[in-house]
């Protein structure tokens, strides 16, 4: 029911690009001029004229999507026609210009609308790459619901750590206010969460210190890097404790911290995917403005003053 | 309806079968004595032959249909039932496996309906990439239609529940709805959008931009809910907006032939 607009109308875009490329180089193929193919052949200008003609098309592709009151057939039918179409045109340009290339402004359009394909097949590859990845990162729940969960759970750390001294409540507070989403780059984000959870640990052995039996339980790991291995590694640490009230609300605490960083790695995540399948417009944009305004100069150059 | 022909051709036949069935919308169970239907088809031997031809074709057809149902498509069916899609005349589906979160079907339905989206695309649930929108389902039963005070709320020729103007504003609506999809909105006309203006210089409303004040509280408000596009050429916005083909709205008779195509390749 649902059709990719990859595969829109049984790939119908897909053979029309196919048919182009195959036409063009038969036609290349076939044509042979006396100075050799260029620019400047019956073929070269009828090249350049459909390549030039498919650039306005596929620049007018930013225009339909925002036309949403436009009938002019559906957008994911002109993402289609812009995904392979765009594609076919890396040799209908190649041919028209038949491998003549220098240091010009019309090798300068050809190397833009190079750029600008790379950047759009980019972009292919995180539209099928990341919704799915979107979804089973979420898992069934929504990013509002995530954030209302680590306030919770900043909540509930924040009345453990009460209990368990001014230090670990300045650790824990500190933990939190790490923690943010967005404004820093996500390592630093969730580096704040793991930090906080080793000097946690830290603060609990020296809270701990004077505990005859505080040495490792028989198998249990030394602290590795990582928070998982130091929660576990505290955690054992707890069960050793002989002030059995203080090691339940430690464990707890720890539950609560691991929890809450699986959380924020989720949300950090969402925002990475999220940010990947849009980030490659703010190059493939620009570079098709670039690519217009460098077409213009080269066909103007050529009709008039060459 | 389609349950109905088939237990009365097996009647009239005089078969003694017996067969499970799950109400999924609200509904009302005739019992009719197989004697006296029989008694009374006789009488009309070309309507019998009508019913027995009908039974046998929808019949071939839901066997076909169950044949090619992949597994774990019921779950997906059981889904969307608890979803409202069961008593649902049309509903909006979207593939997160294609959805690129762009929102434009969003900003489609806010351009199309006065600068106010019908339509929360993040939000509701999801089960095998299948997601559920807020979007009206357009229900063979309308909850909202229950206490609106000036009867503003009408199903349309063509099956769409609608608003008409004569809406005052109560909610009653709004709270009826057990989907979350009518909400209350400033009655406001956008201004227009100057493609070239925003997209050059920034200026002016982008394409799509919800109109301001909407949220306000204190400012007078309608109820507004999708009306499937019925006056725009073409169907609905939102579908036609995605640039990716994960936006499809479709009727319960076709839940099947979703589940067909998602079913089998992700659960």
């Amino acid at each position: 029911m649902h059709e990719s607009f990859l595969a829109y109308r049984k790939f119908f875009y897909l053979k029309l690009g196919l048919g182009l490329i195959v036409l063009s180089i038969g036609a290349y193929a076939l044509h042979d001029p006396p100075h050799g193919p260029n620019g400047g052949t019956w073929l070269g200008y009828t090249l350049g004229t459909i390549g030039a003609g498919l650039i306005l098309w596929l620049l007018w592709y930013g225009v339909r999507k925002r036309q949403y009151h436009s009938n002019l057939g559906q957008v994911s039918g002109w993402l289609s026609g812009h995904v392979y179409l765009g594609s076919a045109l890396l040799v209908v340009a190649t041919l028209h210009c038949g491998f003549k290339f220098g240091w010009n402004v019309h090798t300068l359009s050809y190397v833009l609308m190079i750029m600008v394909i790379v950047s759009g097949a980019y972009g292919i590859f995180t539209y099928v790459r990341y919704p799915t990845r979107l979804t089973d990162n979420k898992g069934g729940m929504a990013i509002d619901a995530m954030l209302k969960e680590i306030g919770d759970l900043d909540g509930q750390c924040l009345r453990i750590a009460a209990e368990m001294g001014d230090k670990v409540h300045q650790m824990i507070l500190r933990s939190i206010e790490r923690t943010s989403f967005g404004r820093t780059p996500w390592r630093d984000a969730l580096g704040g969460v793991g930090k906080g959870l080793e000097d946690l640990a830290r603060e609990i052995k020296s809270i701990a210190g004077d505990a005859p039996t505080l040495a490792p339980l028989p198998g249990a790991a030394a602290p590795a890097a990582g928070g998982e291995s130091t929660v576990f590694f505290v955690a054992d640490q707890f069960a050793s404790l002989r002030d059995r009230a203080k090691a339940a609300l430690g464990h707890r605490l720890l539950d609560l911290i691991t929890s809450k960083k699986a959380l924020v790695m989720r949300v950090q995540r969402d925002l990475v995917y999220r940010k990947l399948l849009n980030s490659w417009l703010s190059l493939h944009l620009p570079l098709s403005i670039a690519l217009l305004a460098a077409l213009t100069v080269h066909v103007v150059t050529v009709f008039f003053y060459w | 309806m389609q349950q109905l022909v088939i237990r009365a051709d097996e009647c009239s036949q005089g078969l003694d079968r017996r067969a499970p069935g799950v109400e999924v919308i609200h509904g009302e169970t005739i019992r009719l004595e197989g004697a006296a239907f029989k008694a009374l088809l006789s009488r009309w031997p070309d309507v019998q032959a009508k019913m027995q031809s009908k039974a046998r074709d929808l019949l071939a057809g839901q066997s076909v249909k169950v044949q090619e149902s992949p597994e774990g498509a019921g779950d997906l069916i059981s889904f969307l039932v608890n979803q409202g899609v069961g008593e649902a005349t049309d509903v909006l589906l979207i593939d997160e496996t294609l959805c690129v979160r762009c929102d434009h079907c969003e900003k489609a339905c806010a351009e199309t309906h006065g600068g106010t989206s019908r339509l929360d695309r993040e939000a509701g649930p999801t089960f095998a990439y299948i997601h559920v929108p807020t979007s009206c389902r357009h229900c063979e039963h309308p909850h909202c239609m229950k206490d609106c005070p000036p009867d503003a709320l009408r199903r349309a020729p063509n099956g769409e529940v609608i608003i008409l103007d004569s809406c005052i504003g109560c909610g009653n609506c709004e709270t009826n709805c057990p989907y979350g999809v009518i909400q209350m909105a400033v009655k406001e006309e956008p201004k227009p959008v100057n493609l070239l203006s925003w997209f050059l210089f920034g200026k002016g409303r982008a394409p799509g931009d919800e109109i301001a004040g909407h949220h306000d509280a204190g400012v007078a408000k309608i109820a507004t809910k999708c009306d499937m596009c019925k006056d725009l050429a073409g169907g609905p916005a939102c579908v036609r907006a995605c640039p990716t083909g994960a936006a499809i709205r479709v009727s319960p008779e076709q839940f099947l032939t979703v589940t067909r195509g998602t079913t089998l390749d992700r659960s």
